[in-house]
């Protein structure tokens, strides 16, 4: 179709995409140097940003891309954790532990969602905040290989503790970089289409062949297995682990945040929430200790009303909006 | 055997029977309508037929295979395409990825980026949208979006396709094309069910048209005559507006 292309207004195509490129480029590039230079505190904020990051995309996949609200996703935050845990203190190694955190994850998702994704709207955001506390008291009534009540503690590393957080922090940026990848990926994909199509009218995709519970369950298959790496990575980074901190409902209620501050169904949105809102609340913490709640809450309020659709939106508009004062200019 | 059998076709709404036992057939390469006051159950009867609403009683065949009931997504593979009277368009999505949407899984099923995306650039070109392809639906026009919604069918290379009242709220030069485009699709082989209200672009297109009212079938048969028919009047325009036509033309 070759009269097309001088006829085309393109809505949607991001602005700058050298600029974005190289930002990522600069940003990589930073975050790989990071560790030489930073305090041990630093470092640890930076993996707990890189690990919000992959609990970000992870929601962004079923609730930014599919429109399906899993509030509480941070569920396989915690199944990820006990999958790695209690298969280390099974004396399972490291890496397998964190491969069996992806897979239980979504086999969870694939299993639950098959019954739970024909729930529509609120329904189905509620029924994954029902998950989410049956799972505390499941892991709970096991008992035995989870520790129960009491926790459960993985066996220690036999590396020195610096070289160890490095190599987590290095882990979690891997973690942060392929989710983004897969969901950069997935939108690219026939089944990211089908996703796309479902968030804004499910019935016009049935209608036009896309099998939407199939989808839906492999878009929180996906979902899960990110989250559920970034769970597995924490519990050895931690190294105890109890029903109330690996379910603990606010991992899930944060990463909700930082989608909604950087933005719904983009691919650099989550990274960019994930660092805002996690660097902004501990300088905020570091600052005023006794009122960093709330003045955390109303930035999150400033940035919604200035920034409803998130800041990937707000700056795509601030740069065409610019651009096309340059250019009149 | 004809390419879509519809027998007993029943859907209550509670107590109320939206269709009661509706059957007909419709041959390949028809253009079928379907007429009716409002209320009369067209939409239901559309609903039913892509298997949006489930049917109580009946069954459906579709080149003579049973489809009763039939998951949606399967009825639109097997090559049952559809259109929305309320638009349902992928408000997030490009003119051109909607349509592409249609391509990658309908009955057509291209998997590749370059297919779907000509599928979709030459269902655009049909539809008279291709100049509108980086567009998002809520900044077309309604006859635009109602023309994404027949470009989005038509891209799934359906066998079969239903068109929910895509004249509705349209101006007269919008209808004229709208009714050009139909005749387009159908000499190209695709099978037509059209529900409409404007009786001009029924009578210029369909080679049958079926009445309904309150859920029933009235009559079938040739547009001319089904429309002068005295029980089609009758639901229109009244029963007394029927007796003094029925005087007159007498």
């Amino acid at each position: 179709m070759s009269g097309t292309a001088v006829l085309e207004r393109p809505a949607k195509v991001p602005i700058f995409r050298p600029m974005v490129w190289m930002a990522v480029a600069v940003g990589l590039v930073v975050l790989c140097a990071a560790p030489l230079g930073i305090s041990p505190y630093w470092l640890r904020v930076l993996t707990t940003v890189l690990m919000y990051v992959v609990i970000t995309q992870g929601l962004n996949v079923i609730v930014g891309i599919t429109g399906y609200h899993a509030f509480g996703n941070g569920v396989f935050f915690g199944i990820g954790a006990y999958a790695c845990g209690s298969s280390m203190a099974a004396g399972v190694p490291f890496a397998a532990g964190v491969l069996a955190a992806v897979a239980v994850s979504a086999a969870c998702a694939l299993i639950l969602g098959w019954p739970i994704l024909r729930l529509k709207g609120h329904y189905f955001a509620i029924a994954t905040v029902a998950l989410n506390l049956a799972a505390i008291q499941i892991i709970i009534q096991i008992g035995g290989i989870t520790g129960g009540a009491q926790g459960l503690a993985l066996p220690l590393s036999t590396w020195e503790p610096k070289p160890l957080y490095v190599a987590i922090y290095y882990l979690m940026l891997a973690g942060a970089v392929v989710s983004t990848a897969i969901v950069a990926l997935l939108l690219k994909l026939p089944l990211g289409f089908a996703l796309r199509a479902i968030r804004d009218s499910e019935r016009a995709a049935a209608v036009m062949g896309i099998d939407t519970t199939k989808a839906k369950v492999f878009a929180w298959a996906i979902s899960a297995g990110m989250t559920g790496f970034a769970g597995g990575v924490w519990a050895y980074w931690i190294t105890f682990i109890e029903p109330s901190s690996a379910f603990d409902p606010g991992v899930g209620v944060k990463a909700y945040i930082m989608l909604i501050i950087g933005g719904m169904g983009s691919i650099l949105g989550p990274v960019i929430g994930a660092f805002v809102l996690e660097i902004v609340s501990t300088l905020v913490w570091g600052g005023f200790l006794k009122a960093h709640q709330l003045i955390l809450g109303l930035l999150i309020v400033v940035i919604c009303i200035v920034a409803p659709n998130g800041i990937i939106d707000a700056g795509t508009r601030l740069a065409r909006l610019w651009r096309s004062r340059h250019g009149a200019a | 055997m004809a390419l879509l059998e519809a027998r007993d076709l029943t859907i209550r709404f509670g107590g109320v029977l939206a269709i009661d036992s509706i059957g007909f057939d419709v041959e390949a390469g028809q253009i079928f309508g379907v007429i009716g006051p409002n209320g009369a159950g067209k939409t239901t009867l559309l609903n039913a037929i892509s298997s949006v609403y489930k049917l109580d009683a009946g069954h459906i065949r579709f080149e003579d295979r049973d489809v009763t009931n039939m998951a949606s997504h399967r009825l639109s593979r097997l090559g049952v395409a559809r259109t929305f009277q309320i638009v349902q368009p992928f408000n997030h999505m490009t003119v051109r990825e909607n349509v592409a949407v249609g391509a990658m899984y309908g009955h057509a099923r291209l998997r590749q980026r370059g297919e779907y995306f000509d599928a979709a650039d030459e269902a655009l070109l049909r539809t008279g949208l291709l100049a509108k392809a980086g567009f998002l639906p809520p900044h077309l026009t309604l006859s635009d979006r109602k023309r994404l919604e027949v470009a989005r069918a038509l891209a799934m290379k359906p066998r079969l396709l239903l068109l929910d009242e895509v004249m509705a709220g349209l101006n007269l030069t919008e209808i004229e094309r709208t009714i050009e485009l139909v005749r387009e699709i159908n000499a190209a082989g695709i099978t037509v069910i059209v529900i409409e209200h404007v009786m001009k672009a029924v009578l210029a297109l369909c080679d049958r048209a079926m009445v309904l009212n309150f859920g029933r079938k009235l009559t079938e048969g040739k547009p001319l005559d089904v429309v002068n028919e005295p029980a089609v009047v009758e639901a229109y325009l009244g029963s007394r507006f029927a007796k003094s036509h029925a005087g007159s033309a007498a």
